[in-house]
């Protein structure tokens, strides 16, 4: 089954990419928690 | 009279909004509890006992003061649904990814970057016996929070190889009658102490080469601060709480294994050994449960025995890691939103 492996991550600096799954936990210990994705990525899924 | 047996619950596996703004009923799951009994509401109310000037020493009024309801217990068997709204609800920082199943990632708040700061994810839980026109019991209580987390694991066979203990706590602020109508039972997919697909503590492989591994406890409590405050809220003249914030959080990682020759616990506590450890429980490729410390020592290896087998009792010391962090845990399950 293919899946979503990646998910859209916001640093506490602002920053915002996306990031694979096996990344998350240091990335996760730094502070940075799950956004939505930019909006010009939602315009490209369109 | 009611049975005991009529109690059902149904809590959100969604996270609500903010603390007073309940849960809508399309993001709640109806689970059972081991725990049989209510969580009561516990209104606080004062006196005048103490007062000078009534002629005498007993109390003449009441005075209502405020709601604390104590710390309830869900206890229930370790499934991967379970274990995704445990965690991520007492850990605090979840990322969801994939269509289904979905995985979990989950670790610790930081106080400094957290969204809510030092507020965790508030979930809506309701308790009910016959709702309706007769009701016996009708409450939601709106604002709850996970306050400690506890897995078992040990080496008797059955369901209770492995179970996870939730204790959680209320701002005060209810519903009732909640006005919600419980959803169908959630079947959840549960993982026993058979399915363990990893068990590496600093080092050491309990799982492939020794298998000597009896029983674990692993703990969370997350040491709320009373949440009251001048201008926190009140319902029914009763003072309520108008937030739930961590304190100074406790983890400890306890377990016991069969000491033999060229067992190595002693040795890394002696050494101040430290290394990651693992825990992982696989049912399929759509429910598992990875524990991953970080930074594991060892502050206590004291033997005992048990069965008349020798053993040696281990307390962990999880350590922060500068890049990695406390604690990972990663939950694979079919359940879309926990904690979203």
């Amino acid at each position: 089954m293919a899946q979503q492996d990646t998910a859209w991550m916001k640093s506490p600096d602002g920053e915002v990419r996306e990031v694979a799954v096996k990344d998350l936990p240091p990335l996760m210990a730094q502070g940075w928690h799950q956004t939505a994705p930019p909006a010009e990525t939602k315009q490209e899924e369109k | 009279m009611a049975n005991i047996n009529e109690l059902i619950n149904f809590w959100s596996y969604g996270k609500q909004t903010d603390i007073v703004t309940p849960q809508v009923i399309a993001n709640f799951w109806r689970l059972t509890n081991l725990n049989r009994k209510e969580w009561p509401q516990n209104p606080v109310s004062e006196d005048d006992a103490a007062e000078i000037g009534k002629g005498h020493e007993f109390a003449t009024q009441l005075f209502k003061s405020h709601y604390m309801p104590p710390e309830y217990e869900i206890n229930k068997y370790l499934s991967s649904e379970w274990a995704a709204w445990g965690f991520s609800f007492a850990l605090g920082n979840v990322v969801k990814t994939g269509t289904g199943p979905y995985t979990y990632t989950i670790t610790p708040i930081l106080g400094a970057t957290n969204p809510t700061s030092l507020e965790l994810p508030y979930f809506t839980f309701t308790q009910q016996i016959r709702p309706g026109g007769s009701a016996v019991l009708d409450q939601s209580f709106v604002g709850c929070a996970v306050k400690s987390l506890a897995l078992n694991v040990n080496n008797n066979p059955g369901r209770q190889s492995a179970t996870l203990r939730a204790g959680i706590v209320t701002s005060g602020k209810y519903v009732e009658p909640s006005g919600l109508t419980a959803p169908s039972p959630t079947t959840l997919h549960e993982m026993g102490a058979g399915l363990l697909t990893a068990l590496t503590i600093n080092g050491i492989d309990y799982f492939t080469s020794a298998k000597n591994f009896l029983s674990l406890d692993w703990s969370w409590d997350n040491n709320f601060r009373t949440g009251f405050f001048p201008g926190s809220g009140s319902q029914d003249g009763f003072q309520i709480q108008g937030r739930i914030e961590i304190g100074d959080r406790a983890h400890g990682f306890r377990y016991v294994a069969r000491f033999l020759n060229g067992s190595t616990e002693l040795t890394k506590l002696r050494a101040l050994t430290t290394g990651t450890c693992t825990i992982t429980f696989t049912l399929d490729g759509n429910n598992s449960l990875s524990i991953v410390e970080q930074k594991m020592g060892f502050r206590a290896a004291v033997l005992d025995e048990q069965d008349g087998i020798v053993t040696v009792a281990v307390t962990g010391d999880p350590l922060y890691d500068s890049t990695n962090g406390l604690v990972t845990v990663t939950a694979v399950c079919p359940q879309n939103g926990i904690c979203q």
